[in-house]
């Protein structure tokens, strides 16, 4: 049994498993405090408007995931104004470890 | 069980074998209209028959395959050219080998299509970039298969031969390549294998003619028949390949000198 | 001392050895020169960065792939395509291959007809399942499946006709059911051939994955090498390719070698060459 588990194969799978778990579980305390300020715009509908900070210059994935979530409005510097937007979406967007934060915004009416 | 063949010629039919594919004809007879799939997304026999004709015809067809086959062979001649000195001083060398196997091991992961876009950059859409990326993936499976073979010579027969007084050439005519001929031919036809799906796939990217390209190509003009064409192109020259050049081939050296099983 | 080596080589402990023996440092140095040439070729080519980029633009594009998250993003659906298709190519395979090994009625129906469809290269298949059903997750797996099926069904086949006679007749004088049978001493039996084609599947499939990826995705490792080039950041797509190369030694050491091991040494049914001498 010993040697079932010295096997590389295991111990890499397992430390695989342990370092994914931890990875998870950190993202989704962090995810949750960033999605706390937001947390008080959601309508009613079950969707909110944010503008998502991030870490890093848009990308061509970060845009395509933003217009995946929802209606991405302006693009300024490294925020993105998207409105309507699920809050399951929000929340696992502010998961992502290069998103800096989540602020409150609403679109303007026009 | 001899029932149920019949002989046609050369060949016995078996008549049981023939039924799967008079179903596959009959579900592409009858699917497209039951399933109410547009004419476009599925050709009928007769569109496929009729753009074979036209294709030949114009000799867009034959030029294809000849592109395509001629730059397959270019690609093997010079891919194995290369890879069978390079794979036996390889083996024959200790060190060499040391310093080498992992560099080539991992160039070998990524031997293929995922050179692809590099060799477009490098050489532009066409032809450069289809035989340099068949030439790497021929390359390294030859020299897989070379190396292999050579480090498979039992170390005794290396000794005798020595013993004997052999080296210089007479250690390459007597015992290298004899002994690393089996591998080595058994690998071209694993190599050509490999070729070709490289050949296809890189066509279809960044290819300017042949199979490949023209197969990729009629996705944009919605032309099924011409992809169906394409596809049973593919599969026929490729049952060519091997049936005409490397079974006849390895039957005639590799089975006859009891090397291999059949 | 030869029993040693054996117990050796079945625990873990072998292979950290083999990391720290001389010919592997030889092997690193080896990487390292091909580096050091990389780099020092750069001036003499002399040509503009996107063109031949050096490792230390390939390594900073790495760095910025991982801090925007892209790299991570495109491994994990790579990863996740590989294994939906590869699983269910080798279920197929294998049922497939018990089903036709097993009843020579069923060979002679289907074997023709399944190497007419082997002998179409399976990229060839690509351009019809992109008409048909556009770019997307569809057409990889069925295509990364087909690639796989083959290989397994034939080397499943080949395992079970191996099975000798003497086993099966053995085992129905004991009772067996036709189940049981399977399950008892063909599959096990089997095994070891099903693992060489699951190797052989696996290892086409890689390549499929990445091709398939640069021709009906939008995100994957093979489609960050593909758009790379396409964006002129090649930087970026020998990131891809490095990926590429390190997942594939990653997978195929970790996962497909020790499997394949496993079973013919467990069950000694076949002599490796070190073995002999």
């Amino acid at each position: 049994m010993q040697r079932f588990f010295r096997h590389p194969t295991i111990l890499t799978t397992i430390t695989m498993v342990i370092l994914y778990a931890a990875f998870q579980l950190w993202s989704y305390r962090t995810g949750a405090a960033k999605f706390e300020p937001v947390a008080a715009t959601i309508r009613p509908d079950g969707r909110l408007s944010a503008e998502i900070v991030l870490k890093v210059a848009p990308e061509r994935f970060h845009i395509e995931m933003m217009q995946n979530a929802g209606r991405v409005v302006e693009i300024r510097g490294h925020s993105f104004y998207v409105a309507d937007i699920p809050t399951e979406s929000a929340r696992s967007i502010a998961r992502n470890y290069w998103v800096e934060a989540l602020r409150p915004w609403t679109p303007a009416k026009s | 069980m001899s029932a149920g063949f019949f002989r046609l010629g050369r060949f016995r039919v078996d008549l049981l074998a023939v039924l799967p594919f008079l179903l596959l004809i009959l579900m592409w007879r009858t699917l497209p209209s039951l399933t109410g799939m547009p004419e476009y997304m599925f050709p009928t026999i007769g569109a496929v028959w009729d753009k074979a004709v036209e294709l030949t015809a114009n000799g867009q067809l034959q030029d294809n395959i000849l592109d395509s086959l001629g730059r397959l062979f270019l690609a093997f001649l010079i891919g194995n050219a290369l890879a069978v000195p390079i794979g036996i001083a390889i083996a024959l060398n200790r060190s060499a080998s040391d310093f080498l196997r992992p560099v080539l091991t991992f160039l070998q992961s990524i031997a293929g299509v995922a050179w692809v876009p590099l060799a477009v950059i490098w050489f532009g859409i066409g032809m450069g970039s289809v035989v340099f990326v068949i030439a790497n993936t021929i390359f390294f499976s030859t020299l897989y298969n070379t190396v292999a073979g050579v480090e498979s010579i039992p170390k005794v027969l290396h000794r005798a031969v020595r013993s004997h007084g052999g080296r210089g050439w007479a250690l390459y005519s007597e015992l290298i390549l004899p002994g690393a001929f089996v591998n080595i031919l058994l690998g071209l036809r694993i190599a050509m294998a490999r070729g070709w799906h490289a050949l296809v796939g890189a066509e279809m990217i960044a290819g300017s003619n042949g199979l490949g390209y023209m197969t990729m190509e009629a996705v944009q003009w919605y032309q099924s028949s011409t992809i169906v064409l394409g596809i049973l192109c593919i599969g026929c020259l490729w049952l060519a390949m091997d049936q005409l050049i490397f079974r006849p081939l390895e039957r005639r050296t590799v089975v006859r000198w009891g090397m291999v099983r059949q | 001392m030869k029993t040693a080596a054996i117990n050796d080589r079945n625990s873990g402990i072998a292979s950290l050895r083999s990391l720290v023996s001389p010919r592997a440092w030889k092997g690193v140095l080896g990487l390292l020169g091909i580096l050091a040439l990389w780099q020092t070729s750069i001036p003499l080519i002399g040509v503009s960065e996107y063109f031949y980029p050096s490792p230390a633009a390939v390594a900073r594009a790495a760095i910025h792939l991982v801090k925007t998250g892209i790299l991570p993003a495109y491994i994990g659906d790579s990863l996740g395509r590989y294994l939906a298709g590869v699983s269910i190519g080798v279920t197929l395979g294998i049922l497939f291959g018990l089903l036709i090994g097993f009843s020579a009625g069923a060979s002679r129906m289907l074997s023709p007809i399944i190497n007419f469809f082997f002998a179409i290269v399976e990229v060839a298949w690509i351009p019809l399942f992109v008409l048909w059903w556009g770019y997307g997750l569809k057409v990889i797996l069925v295509a990364l499946s087909y690639i796989v099926f083959f290989p397994v069904l034939y080397n499943t086949i080949l395992g079970v006709r191996s099975v000798p006679q003497v086993l099966i007749n053995a085992a129905y004088s004991l009772g067996a059911t036709r189940l049981q049978l399977i399950q008892e001493v063909i599959l096990p039996a089997a095994l070891p051939s099903i693992f060489t084609g699951l190797r052989l599947g696996a290892g086409f499939a890689f390549r499929g994955l990445i091709f398939s990826e640069m021709i009906a995705a939008k995100s994957g490792v093979g489609y960050l090498i593909f758009e790379g080039a396409s964006n002129q950041q090649t930087d970026r797509t020998i990131v891809g390719m490095i990926v590429m190369g390190l997942l594939w030694l990653f997978i195929e050491r970790i996962y497909i070698r020790p499997l394949e091991a496993l079973t013919v040494d467990r069950w000694g049914l076949a002599t490796r060459a070190e073995d002999r001498e």
